[in-house]
């Protein structure tokens, strides 16, 4: 068996014989289940990484001629368009490990309703009865929260796909949980020099949620390290259907400069708003730019964006081919959770082939300090990727981008709106596994 | 009915009904507001304004649900329904078939309407003179079916068509600025507004109309075409949440989620103004717009007079409505201008 990719670090782990608990979980009677279950078959067809097949039986929850992934994310509400681009992705990935490794992928999808007891049982269920080997999805980090302690307890490996909140690699971290995105502290983190720069003084609007939380305070802490100042900071709630009052309040501090940390597509509301107030001459600086966001506005509202961070888009240079083989799916245009959505997918299939298993320490002893070759280091404009032991974060390179001129603005061959400031390697913004509070 | 008494002879009798206690809550109250805008003068001000035209919207939203509630008695939790497809009929007329914005929001009210009046004829025309429940459950059931068949059509994710360039940007009120197409918004507020009050209370057919909801029987009897009257009354309050939606949907998009999102504001709206009173309805919502605004910088004012930051709840807007209702409702129970006997 010829691995793509290669270790990176020697985990150091225990093997998943001592390292797993002697409680009889529901997710090892399963896998118990599964395994007494093949060992009546004849023998099962494993994929190798270079796409060979051995036809050996592997060990642990299921053979590999089949891996089945659940994703739990919004497709309806709010977080609808982020959630339905996650699962775009996760075809196109699912296509293209399906094409090099020989096995069958399935995908099976649920809709979180954005409430953290219904994606829980969502996922409970898609493990339980749909028997998917490992999860997937969540746009809120609020839900991703949930699901994560959930597979931690349960021993399912779970890639929270389209969550930042610091509290997933931080001090809710868990053993089988592995973020595929940049934190929200890497994305602070990237554009902190970009606002030290921009003002000495910042007023911060957030979503007042999880996510908006964790992201106010990485970047007040990210400000005030570089001795800068946040005069004010406001919780918005979210979804919220009038951010007028926020914004006269964001005025009347005088700031010269704003964060606005709110999430989905309630920034268009925001932006739209603070046009309408006059204050668009302000420094305005968004930590976590998802260019969909911007496509609903026109293209002068679009044009106000003087700083953001960005874990990926289409103004980066990397993964023209899957840009366009996103376009030609005509649903939307390229952006970032498409790319998370087959990150997800494609860590989690090619960890379960490594490890040549979907027991969950398997791929959990795959994936801890696994330096990245897929092609998602392309897509993602290049540079090192690779799973954090401590904390389970995908280390990786982050952006900051600001709005191009309207003429600039490109629609062909897809929306293109942004140019790309700078970039960062994802060591340089990623804080140290000491400071994050996990302790795996 | 609420129209048969006059704004003034209503706030006067409101006014005398109160007890000391409640006009030395309002005393603090003027208190708090003027430790405010001394405190923090120009946020007071843009938050007034805000407020207003805010509360407006409210009053948008909510007043075809004041017209069906009040007059007809049916309580039609369809209405964000009917809001929300106002909306998609827009973003359909404008961006499907190229229509302007004017053409749309003409034609978009005028098919939510004949949508109200499908449903008014098909179920609700069955359950006149049952118990409210029974409406609300099945106007509750409209509200699911009507969600889902916005979701096959036009997808789960927001939608929204270009505004008009006059309407963009912001219109300076020299104290503040204000953004231009909610300016437009609050106007077109006002005039629907005048327009139902002079509908119902000086004409005919809501005089007639008034006289079938206390009446049905005597109102037959002496030849009256009932049964088209709700409907068209129907019609109306539906094309009047149609045209809340079309507002709606070109300043922040649309979604299926906004049925649910905007019925209990709008019912949260016509509870605190009285059930049966439009005028009560334009009250709250104005006071809602200015509660939701304005509480945020009076706590914050206090909090820096008292020294106690803890009285500067962060993210309270939200729960400001509901705040204001329950406040309302213990004082007076039937909402500031509900009648007796209404819906009771």
């Amino acid at each position: 068996m010829t691995n793509s990719e290669n270790n990176r670090h020697d985990t150091g782990r225990p093997s998943p014989a001592t390292s797993v608990s002697d409680a009889v979980t529901r997710r090892r009677v399963l896998a118990s289940v599964g395994a007494a279950g093949l060992t009546g078959l004849a023998g099962c067809i494993g994929g190798d990484d270079d796409g060979s097949s051995d036809g050996e039986t592997m060990n642990g929850g299921s053979s590999l001629d089949s891996i089945s992934i659940g994703m739990v994310t919004s497709t309806s509400g709010p977080f609808a368009v982020f959630g339905n681009a996650a699962i775009t992705g996760a075809e196109l990935a699912i296509e293209d490990l399906e094409s090099e490794y020989n096995v069958e992928i399935d995908l099976s999808t649920d809709d979180s309703q954005l409430e953290p007891g219904t994606g829980l049982e969502r996922a409970r269920a898609l493990v339980t009865e749909g028997d998917v080997d490992f999860l997937t999805g969540a746009v809120s980090s609020s839900v991703a929260l949930r699901l994560a302690g959930w597979a931690t307890d349960n021993e399912v490996t779970y890639f929270p796909t389209g969550s930042h909140s610091d509290a997933l690699t931080g001090g809710e971290c868990g053993d089988f949980v592995f973020r595929p995105s940049a934190s929200n502290s890497m994305l602070a983190n990237s554009i902190s020099s970009g606002m030290v720069e921009a003002s000495d003084e910042w007023f911060l609007m957030y979503s007042d949620y999880t996510w908006g939380q964790t992201a106010a305070d990485a970047v007040q802490g990210a400000l005030e390290a570089a001795g800068n100042t946040v005069v004010g900071r406001e919780a918005v709630p979210f979804p919220s259907d009038d951010y007028a009052q926020y914004v006269n309040r964001a005025k009347a501090s005088g700031a010269p400069a704003i964060g606005v940390l709110i999430a989905g597509l309630d920034l268009r509301k925001a932006s739209s708003q603070i046009i309408a107030s006059g204050i668009q001459d302000r420094t305005l600086a968004m930590h976590q730019l998802e260019d969909f966001v911007f496509w609903g506005m026109d293209k002068d509202a679009a044009s106000i964006l003087d700083v953001a961070g960005q874990v990926w888009g289409p103004a980066v240079d990397g993964g023209e081919d899957f840009k366009q083989r996103i376009t030609e799916q005509g649903e939307m245009d390229p952006y970032i959770r498409h790319l998370l959505g087959y990150i997800s997918v494609d860590q989690g299939v090619r960890a379960a082939v490594r490890a040549e298993s979907t027991a969950a320490p398997d791929m959990r002893d795959a994936l801890e300090g696994h330096e990245v070759s897929s092609p998602i280091v392309d897509m993602k404009g290049g540079g090192d990727m690779y799973w954090r032991e401590g904390d389970h974060q995908l280390v990786q390179p982050t952006y900051t981008v600001t709005s191009r001129s309207t003429d600039a603005m490109a629609d062909d061959p897809h929306k293109d709106w942004f140019s790309v400031e700078n970039k960062f390697a994802g060591d340089d913004v990623t804080r140290p596994v000491e400071e994050t509070g996990c302790s795996l | 009915m609420s129209s048969t008494l006059d704004a003034r002879t209503r706030m006067q009798r409101l006014l005398s009904e109160r007890s000391p206690a409640a006009l030395l809550g309002a005393l603090a109250g003027v208190l708090l507001l003027g430790n405010a805008a001394v405190q923090k003068p120009g946020l007071f001000i843009d938050q007034a304004i805000g407020g207003l035209v805010y509360g407006m919207i409210l009053v948008m939203i909510s007043l075809g649900l004041a017209l069906v509630l009040g007059l007809m008695g049916v309580v039609n939790f369809a209405h964000g329904a009917l809001f929300m497809l106002g909306g998609y009929f827009t973003y359909a007329t404008m961006a499907s078939y190229g229509l302007p914005f004017w053409a749309a929001l003409l034609i978009a009210p005028i098919g939510v309407g004949i949508v109200g009046i499908v449903i008014e004829v098909v179920v609700l025309r069955r359950l006149y003179g049952k118990e409210p429940i029974i409406g609300l459950l099945a106007t509750f059931g409209l509200t699911l079916m009507i969600e889902e068949a916005a979701r096959f059509v036009w997808g789960a994710s927001a939608v929204q068509p270009a505004k008009p360039e006059f309407l963009t940007g912001g219109t300076d009120l020299i104290v503040t600025q204000v953004g231009t197409y909610r300016l437009f918004t609050v106007a077109v507020s006002t005039i629907s507004v005048a327009g139902v009050y002079y509908l119902i209370t000086k004409t005919d057919f809501g005089l007639s109309v008034r006289a079938g909801v206390q009446d049905g029987e005597m109102t037959e009897f002496v030849g009256v075409n009932l049964p088209l009257r709700f409907t068209a009354m129907f019609f109306l309050g539906s094309a009047i949440a149609g045209l809340g939606g079309a507002l709606r949907v070109v300043e922040f998009g649309i979604d299926p989620g906004a049925a649910e999102e905007f019925v209990l504001l709008a019912f949260v709206v016509v509870v605190i103004g009285g059930v049966g009173s439009i005028f009560g309805s334009v009250l709250a919502g104005l006071l809602v717009g200015w509660a939701q605004f304005l509480v945020p910088v009076v706590l914050s004012a206090l909090a820096i007079v008292t020294g106690v930051s803890a009285i500067n709840v962060q993210g309270i807007s939200d729960i400001i409505p509901f705040l204001v209702m329950i406040v309302v409702l213990l004082i007076r129970p039937r909402g500031l201008f509900g009648e007796e006997g209404l819906l009771e």
